[in-house]
């Protein structure tokens, strides 16, 4: 091999890491970084409607939002009361829909991870939900719950358990119900996929040990199959619920948030926001409250659990 | 061929020292193997070698060159993992012919070489099969074949048993031997198993907290170990070691008074032992070099009673303890009758016993006995 | 007798049981659990078999009473009338377009970077590491107000590009947001499960890094790429948000748009929807058909979803 052409893959060999992260990180500088930057900069900004200039406005984004406006009716001391009821709706959503799509994920999980003929195909089958579109199944279940021609209320009357057409969706706690049911359609495969996958790393001689020793199904379950589950469960529901806390597609074509304000969460009051003012500081203040709710959540998590949901 | 040669090698990673400035020669067409319990540094002098690390400090020679400098591939050498390494996605035939290719050798002399390799190794029905589909022991003579073909200077073996199982490991040690014998390539190779190093070695450098303990001929390393750690490390089970004070006898021989029995020294180990009089010595003493008097013979002997019998078909290993308190093994012949709880009378071979000092781990008596030169095989 | 052990021999053996003794309460829980996950794939298919019977009725029969489960007049006809009144050609183009790039530009950078994460030790390692996976956290709703603003007077490049408001490009920009940080992530939790003495083996025989990259690790990789890419396909694929915010014309809509434009102020165009629905739908049944193993071990790699 000639020395020059030596020198060069050596060169070479010693660009090898800049040349492989440099570009990404560049991309994720541009793509992610920047971004959040202005994120931070435009919550503290208000377009002048006269001059139509940005002006930074110190935290009136934040206060006009969050908290109850001067003169005004407050809620819990000193919030506004459309930051109270957004973010109840929130936690009842995300709490209805994570739970019940847990419990139902991880009992389908246990069903699954069975011995079973056709495993692969019940598996296949189970986990479709989630890949389709969000707004297709969002609009598939509107069609669901329509109240004249949906499949909900033709089954019902078709049975007899109902006489008349009930309007789920623009009922506030039927749609809420409804939403619910969505939500747990879409993500219990997900739910599914991640527990599978961590009832996997259980050690098969320790249910026999279990047998041996005349654990019963229960006391199988807690004494082995959850202190192995346990990571993958942290995993899944971190996710989850910090997925769930920004989702917006179910909730804005199943039902836009209404009727009324019955089930506007932050997302969707969030880009009804951003779109609302003519101008980008408050939604952008909005956001700022997701990230850092989100990242609030998290920490909580790590900190509860000790361990980062990410690695585990 | 060549012969390898490291000076004052030393090898840094953030704070901790894996590699202690050790020298060593290794010369042309030996089997060189670096023996020592994991986290001694063989596998970082190994990876050294190869150019898979580059050292902190000293000189890597292979051959007269140079090679501190070079990478892993300018430097003539092949290499056996552990783990085989084999490409998965390539054929067996497209690894052994992988590096040849790399190194633009014409076509022709691949193919023989490859022929070669495989018939030596007899896997030539397993040319168009992937790793895959290779039980260990196959995929072992594969990685072994791809070192074979690039005939280098130099074989470095990264524990390649270590994931066979115990009758294919000894098979395959056999074989090592039979194809060192035919290629006569230098080789170094690393293990943390003694009985594989006393087996392959015609060379054999004790490793320990990065540091080489002792170089030599395996027999003369075992017979004569330099310190307590090669003493104890080499056999198995290991060298029993007895800690007493040195006392100089009535008769003016010497004694190590052991708490309540005594050892008589040989006469030959006066000299080095002269200074550690009225001091504490360790007398170390191998478990087959002790013998079982069942009947009491009078002198020379240690009263011990039998704690477990261990038969392991070609010997029985007896866990005793002395009548001084202290714990000691001993492998005797299988057909010797003996129970738990028997009282029994210990004599020691008074031709392999070995001194050390209780402080330093040094051997008082190594240099006292003579060196067996190193031969290759 | 005979009869009857070899009928329930037969069964026992279609159930895959050996041993005589346990069978009864063997059976009853495999029974059961065939049961549970039967009644539990019909309920949630249902939904899917719906609106795919929607999609094949006429408007008609569609608004009219009692509701039919099995079309009688099954039909194509929606599927036609979406490309003919509607420019779903673009809508899929699109779709195609942003999906594709954004996966050929994740996957890319997030192997190579994956790969450089998993084997080489340099400066910040741990940290980079560490910020591009907490990158995934941070709620792409949130930026909804910067990308916009962003797109519409992209900096550096603006001069060249002018606004990219209404383009693909703006979404491609914008996928690679929530995608390549999994990318890398995927990829470097893949890389770390390839014996690195591959790498090494491969420097002995005479490879440069870049070569022993691309000879011997990157075709080993293809399990990992291909899990990568199927999921970020679907992602980009399924995604709304952003394009509901950057897009607003054919040129550049994809197919989640397209079919949330059925739903007008007061009336929704069900029959019509649900054909546009089975279309945006049909890659991700596919996929989840064909690829599902890969969908799991990119998912259990990564253990984060958007």
């Amino acid at each position: 091999m000639s020395t020059e052409k030596q020198t060069l893959r050596r060169i070479l060999d010693r660009l090898f890491v800049p040349l492989t992260v440099g570009p990404t990180l560049l991309w994720i500088a541009a793509i992610i970084v920047y971004p959040t930057a202005k994120l931070l900069i435009s919550s503290f900004q208000f377009r002048n409607p006269v001059t139509n200039e940005m002006e930074f406005v110190g935290l009136r984004n934040f206060r006009r939002l969050v908290l109850a406006r001067e003169g005004g009716s407050a809620t819990f001391g000193v919030f506004s009361p459309e930051f109270v009821a957004v973010t109840k709706n929130t936690v009842v959503y995300v709490g209805c829909s994570v739970t019940i799509s847990f419990l139902l994920g991880l009992g389908i999980a246990l069903l699954l991870n069975k011995d079973l003929k056709g495993r692969g195909w019940f598996r296949t089958a189970v986990i479709v939900p989630w890949i389709l579109p969000y707004v297709m199944s969002g609009l598939m279940w509107r069609w669901m719950f329509q109240a004249d021609f949906g499949a909900i209320n033709g089954l019902l009357q078709q049975l007899g358990v109902i006489s008349g057409n009930v309007p789920f969706l623009s009922d506030g706690g039927l749609a809420m119900i409804a939403l619910i049911i969505a939500d747990v359609w879409v993500f219990t495969p997900f739910i599914i996929i991640i527990l599978l996958a961590g009832l996997q790393n259980v050690p098969e001689q320790l249910y026999d040990a279990a047998e041996v020793d005349g654990a019963g199904r229960w006391s199988r379950f807690w004494n082995v199959t959850y202190p192995f589950l346990k990571p993958s469960i942290l995993v899944a529901l971190t996710i989850r619920i910090i997925f769930d806390i920004r989702a917006l597609d179910l909730v804005w074509v199943m039902t836009g948030g209404g009727p009324g304000k019955a089930t506007e969460v932050w997302a969707s009051w969030l880009y009804r926001t951003a779109q609302v003012f003519n101008s980008p500081g408050p939604g952008a203040a909005l956001g700022v409250v997701l990230l850092a709710v989100t990242f609030a959540i998290v920490a909580i998590l790590y900190k509860v659990f000790g361990e980062s949901p990410y690695e585990a | 061929m060549s012969k390898v040669e490291l000076t004052e090698l030393v090898k840094r990673f953030d704070d901790v020292t894996a590699v202690d400035g050790i020298s060593l020669e290794i010369p042309d067409e030996s089997f060189t193997v670096l023996v020592g319990p994991s986290g001694c540094g063989k596998t970082t002098t190994l990876r050294l070698v190869a150019g898979l690390e580059r050292a902190t400090d000293g000189e890597i020679h292979i051959g007269d060159e140079l090679v501190n400098d070079k990478r892993a591939y300018e430097r003539d050498i092949a290499m056996v993992f552990q783990n085989y390494a084999l490409y998965p996605h390539k054929t067996v035939r497209g690894n052994m012919r992988f590096g040849l290719e790399q190194h633009n050798t014409p076509e022709d002399v691949i193919t023989d070489r490859v022929q070669e390799a495989a018939e030596l190794l007899q896997i030539e029905e397993l040319l168009n099969r992937r790793p895959s589909e290779l039980s260990g022991g196959q995929q072992q003579r594969v990685a072994l074949g791809r070192a074979i073909v690039r005939d280098p200077a130099v074989f470095l073996m990264d524990e390649p048993l270590s994931n066979l199982d115990a009758k294919l490991r000894v098979k395959m040690r056999a074989e090592l031997n039979k194809l060192h014998d035919e290629l006569s390539t230098t080789t170094v190779y690393v293990t943390h198993d003694q009985v594989e190093a006393m087996t392959l070695a015609d060379q054999i450098a004790v490793m320990d907290d990065g540091e080489i303990q002792q170089v030599g001929a395996p027999t003369n390393v075992y017979m004569n170990p330099r310190n307590m750690f090669v003493a104890g490390f080499l056999g198995s089970p290991s060298m029993n070691f007895l800690e007493g004070t040195l006392e100089e006898s009535s008769t003016g021989k010497f004694e190590l008074e052991l708490g309540g029995d005594t050892h008589d020294v040989p006469d030959e180990f006066v000299d080095p032992l002269t200074p550690y009089l009225d001091d504490r010595v360790v007398l170390g003493i191998r478990p087959e070099n002790i013998a079982l008097n069942k009947d009491g013979v009078p002198a020379n002997v240690h009263p011990a009673t039998v704690n477990v019998v261990e038969p392991q078909g070609e010997k029985t290993i007896l866990e005793l303890s002395l009548d001084t308190g202290q714990n000691i093994k001993a492998a005797v012949d299988p057909d010797t009758v003996v129970e738990r709880g028997d009282s029994v009378n210990l004599r020691f071979d008074r031709d392999s016993l070995q001194y050390f000092d209780p402080e330093t781990g040094e051997s008082l008596t190594h240099d006292s006995k003579p060196e067996q030169k190193v031969t290759p095989t | 007798m005979s009869t009857d052990s070899s009928k329930l021999n037969r069964i026992r053996r279609s159930l895959g049981l050996e041993t005589q003794n346990e069978w009864p309460s063997v059976v009853r829980e495999r029974l059961g659990t065939y049961a549970l996950l039967s009644v539990y794939l019909v309920v949630i298919w249902f939904p899917i078999y719906y609106i795919f019977i929607t999609s094949l009725k006429p408007t008609s029969e569609v608004l009219s009473l009692p509701i039919t489960f099995f079309p009688q007049n099954p039909t194509v006809g929606n599927y036609v009338d979406i490309f003919v009144n509607r420019p779903f050609e673009s809508y899929t183009l699109n779709s195609v377009m942003v999906a594709t790039t954004t996966t050929v530009i994740c996957v890319t950078l997030g192997t190579l970077t994956g790969y450089s994460f998993s084997r080489h030790d340099f400066f910040g390692n741990k940290t980079l590491l560490l910020s591009i996976v907490g990158a995934r956290m941070i709620p792409p709703i949130a930026l909804i107000v910067p990308f916009f603003q962003i797109m519409a007077n992209p900096p550096l490049i603006g001069g060249l590009t002018g606004s990219l408001y209404d383009t693909r490009l703006a979404l491609i920009f914008t996928y690679t947001f929530f995608n390549l940080p999994f990318a890398v992530w995927i990829m470097k939790n893949y890389f770390d499960g390839v014996p690195e003495s591959l790498d090494e083996q491969a420097r002995i025989d005479g490879c440069s890094r870049w070569e022993a990259f691309f000879k011997i690790i990157l075709p080993m990789a293809k399990p990992g790429i291909a899990a990568t890419a199927i999921l970020a396909f679907i992602f980009s694929w399924n995604e709304f948000v952003f394009a509901l915010v950057l897009t607003s014309s054919e040129a550049a809509q994809t197919l989640p748009i397209a079919v949330s434009l059925f739903v007008a102020d007061d009336f929704v165009d069900w029959a019509h929807l649900a054909a546009g629905g089975m279309i945006a739908a049909l890659p991700g049944i596919l996929f989840g058909l064909f690829f599902q193993q890969y969908i799991v071990s990119g998912l259990t790699q990564g253990a984060v979803k958007e």
